[in-house]
């Protein structure tokens, strides 16, 4: 086997950069659920595949145009993720002293069953959505940047100031953030934790729709592109750390490279287990991930 | 107390969702539709009120293959067929239960199979092995099925068609794998699909005429691919091709190609020849224009077509992606007559052609099951069977209504229960990712 050339390889770099930023996106509405409530929503990713389908509905089926169909998606992603979270967590939160595991199952039966609703409506097939920003690619040397993988970028790294922002320095993130260390304690201020809950399924819902319609250009829409992006998302936040928004961007980007990269040294077939290896890797030697922190809690 | 009630209603609406989503591909299989209408059974019939919109396409009755116009037996044709009407295989197996509908229309109007009138009896198999067994095994015991469709996927083609054997039952399939087709295995199937090496033969004949020498080879990253892949390697030279760089095997769910297309711009790659289908070409050709490489011409296989390459494919790279068809899959300025009684079929069926080369390969199964029974003479699977091991020396098999197989047909003898003697050559077709009419792309035979 022949070594790719520089020029293939800072091509692969740079795509693996554009891929990492879908990841990352899915992968920051895992961690502002986590961040709030400590419960991984996994149905998070079919929030996702209602972006992708979105996007193609807005915009092909119905010719609505970018703008109103990313208002009207994120409108509908934002009820979907309250609702998700009276169907999916609700009922089972502090049933038992395992809720969390609970939540773990029934967020992913909720993935499931959205997807097979969505695959049963919309059909199987992948259909491509039109790009919303036109023109070729621009050159960062010689190399090109497709422009929606720049515009992914930017809106990525918006996205994770703005979250790291509102958690760091609002009452809310406050208030969020204090809810997943200690719910007891904030029901006792006198704070309705059930509505906290509510908000950030509502936030991480718009959010993952957002970033099912970003990505649709991208990666098509189609009925099962959530569960595609399940892995990457997840492992993502768990290199990065939980609960770690510049984590999650960190680890979707180290995944977006090795997913590029790794094809043109061996088989695709060994992209997963490579990103596998580099998850237990990671977790090895930093149990927090890479930006993570340990808490240390006193008894 | 409201979003406790609420709450648990949701949940009961949330496992009975669940659960039906697990059983709908079974149900579905259950479901029977009446040429295009949904009904409650399991059997797709012919709508006998749209048989003015077919015109004669077929055998004459000087050809004892039927006697025009109403079927004479009360007793249906049962055609039964398993597909992957469901999940990511969904589409492939629409489009051919989309063909089996039509074809069977275009039958029944000339009287049907031996004057029975022919129903199409599906079952879902969703791409799963194991479902497509339990779909095979229930579509067995449902009665009397005269013939069978074993799936059109390879693995799952191979892992029923044992049950139909048990059956003596008369089968074919649609997968292009090797080995389905072998008669010392599978001795009771019949292969309606050109083998990797004729669709090899037909992609480098069709990418000579682009101009180039320099191939660069592209294809999925599992057994087939590689199959082909080889395939490209050892037959290139044959038509004066260099092959350059390493393959570029590429992963199907993967959302950008550019880097490894880079690795093939560097090694002076010309023309990309390589097996696709569906969505991957969109990205194959969206890593093109990213890359801004406009010299390069994509030649793909017959299974370029099978996929809506008006929708996957940016308008922008339309005159790169190119491929090697039957003439099924494409038209010269207008449908050929064939085609248009073919699509006039779909469309009387109330079927929709996503693309047309798709459904015509399964119509041509059902041509083939027509004509071995007209041949035999009588209901019995055998005998249909050693029809269609004659079809290579009969002339009568010409006079059949062949979409994608061409005047000739398949051309099965006793040996070969796959179209090897099928001379692809001269089958061939040079089309383009272009503005479709019903389901073809633009192209032109080759000289």
């Amino acid at each position: 086997m022949d070594l790719p050339s520089l020029q293939s390889l800072l091509t692969s770099f740079v795509a693996g950069l554009g891929m990492g930023s879908t990841y990352a996106l899915v992968a920051l509405g895992f961690t502002l659920v986590y961040s709030a409530t400590g419960y991984f929503h996994l149905g998070l990713a079919s929030f996702v595949t209602l972006g992708t389908i979105g996007a193609y509905l807005g915009v092909v089926q119905f010719e609505a145009g970018w703008t109103v169909t990313v208002l009207g998606v994120l409108v509908v992603g934002a009820a979907c993720g309250a609702l998700s979270e009276r169907i999916a967590v609700r009922p089972v939160r502090r049933r038992s002293t395992h809720d969390r595991t609970a939540v773990i199952v029934t967020t992913m039966a909720l993935l499931v069953a959205v997807d097979s609703i969505a695959a049963l409506t919309f059909g199987p097939d992948r259909l491509r959505v039109p790009p919303y920003l036109d023109g070729s690619p621009f050159m960062l040397g010689d190399i090109p940047v497709r422009r929606i993988f720049a515009i992914m970028i930017i809106v990525m790294l918006v996205v994770a100031v703005l979250l790291e922002v509102v958690m760091r320095r609002t009452d809310l993130g406050r208030i969020l953030r204090a809810s997943h260390d200690d719910p007891t304690g904030v029901e006792l201020l006198g704070i309705n934790f059930d509505r906290v809950i509510l908000v950030s399924f509502a936030m991480a819902g718009a959010f993952a729709t957002l970033a099912g319609l970003m990505m649709s250009p991208v990666t098509f829409a189609s009925a099962f592109v959530g569960v595609d992006l399940l892995l990457y998302g997840f492992a993502a936040m768990a290199i990065g750390g939980f609960g770690s928004f510049n984590g999650a961007i960190l680890g979707a980007s180290v995944i977006g490279v090795v997913v590029a990269t790794v094809p043109l040294f061996t088989t695709p077939s060994a992209i997963r287990p490579f990103v596998l290896l580099l998850l237990v890797g990671t977790l090895l030697v930093r149990p927090a991930g890479l930006l993570g922190r340990v808490s240390a809690r006193e008894i | 107390m409201f979003w406790r009630v609420t709450a648990r209603a949701f949940m009961i609406l949330l496992a009975l969702t669940l659960a039906l989503s697990a059983c709908s591909s079974s149900d579905g299989a259950d479901e029977t539709s009446e040429a295009g209408d949904t009904a409650s059974e399991g059997t797709t019939a012919v709508d006998e009120g749209a048989e003015d919109a077919v015109d004669e396409g077929g055998p004459t009755e000087d050809d004892g293959s039927g006697d025009g116009g109403e079927p004479a037996s009360d007793e249906p044709f049962v055609f039964g067929a398993v597909l992957p009407l469901s999940g990511p295989f969904g589409a492939v197996g629409e489009g051919s239960l989309t063909g089996l509908q039509a074809q069977a229309q275009v039958i029944n109007d000339q009287g049907g199979i031996l004057g029975r009138e022919v129903v199409i009896e599906s079952r879902d198999s969703a791409g799963d092995g194991q479902q497509a067994v339990s779909a095979m095994r229930d579509l067995l015991a449902s009665g009397e099925i005269h013939a069978v469709m074993s799936e059109n996927l390879g693995p799952l083609s191979a892992a029923v068609i044992p049950l139909i054997q048990e059956e003596g039952i008369i089968s074919a399939t649609t997968a292009g794998s090797s080995g389905v087709g072998d008669k010392d295995q599978f001795p009771t199937n019949f292969q309606f699909a050109l083998l990797p090496a004729q669709q090899t033969q037909m992609m480098l004949a069709a990418a000579q005429t682009v101009g180039g020498t320099s191939l660069g080879i592209v294809g999925f990253d599992d057994d087939t691919g590689r199959g082909y892949v080889e395939e490209i390697q050892a037959a290139a030279g044959d038509f004066g091709f260099e092959v350059v760089g390493d393959p570029q095997l590429l992963d199907a769910q993967a959302t950008d190609y550019t880097a490894q297309l880079q690795v093939l711009r560097d090694a002076g790659a010309e023309i990309l020849v390589g097996n696709m289908f569906g969505a991957p070409i969109g990205v194959l050709a969206q890593g093109l224009l990213d890359l801004g490489w406009s010299e390069v011409t994509v030649v793909g296989t017959p299974g370029f077509p099978a996929a809506p390459l008006d929708v996957l494919v940016p308008e922008e790279a339309w005159d790169q992606i190119m491929f090697a068809t039957p003439p099924a899959g494409a038209y010269d300025g207008e449908l050929s007559e064939d085609q248009q009684v073919f699509v006039d079929a779909v469309e009387a069926t109330g079927g929709e052609l996503a693309t047309l080369l798709a459904a015509a390969s399964t119509a041509d199964l059902l041509t083939g099951i027509w004509y071995a029974y007209e041949t035999a003479g009588e209901l019995d699977s055998a005998a249909a069977i050693t029809a269609m091991e004659g079809m290579s020396d009969d002339p009568a098999a010409q006079d059949y209504p062949w979409l994608f197989f061409g005047a000739e047909g398949p051309m099965f003898s006793a040996e070969y229960h796959y179209p090897e003697l099928v001379d692809v050559q001269s089958l061939t077709w040079l089309a383009q990712a272009g503005e479709p009419l019903s389901g073809a792309f633009p192209g032109a035979p080759l000289d």
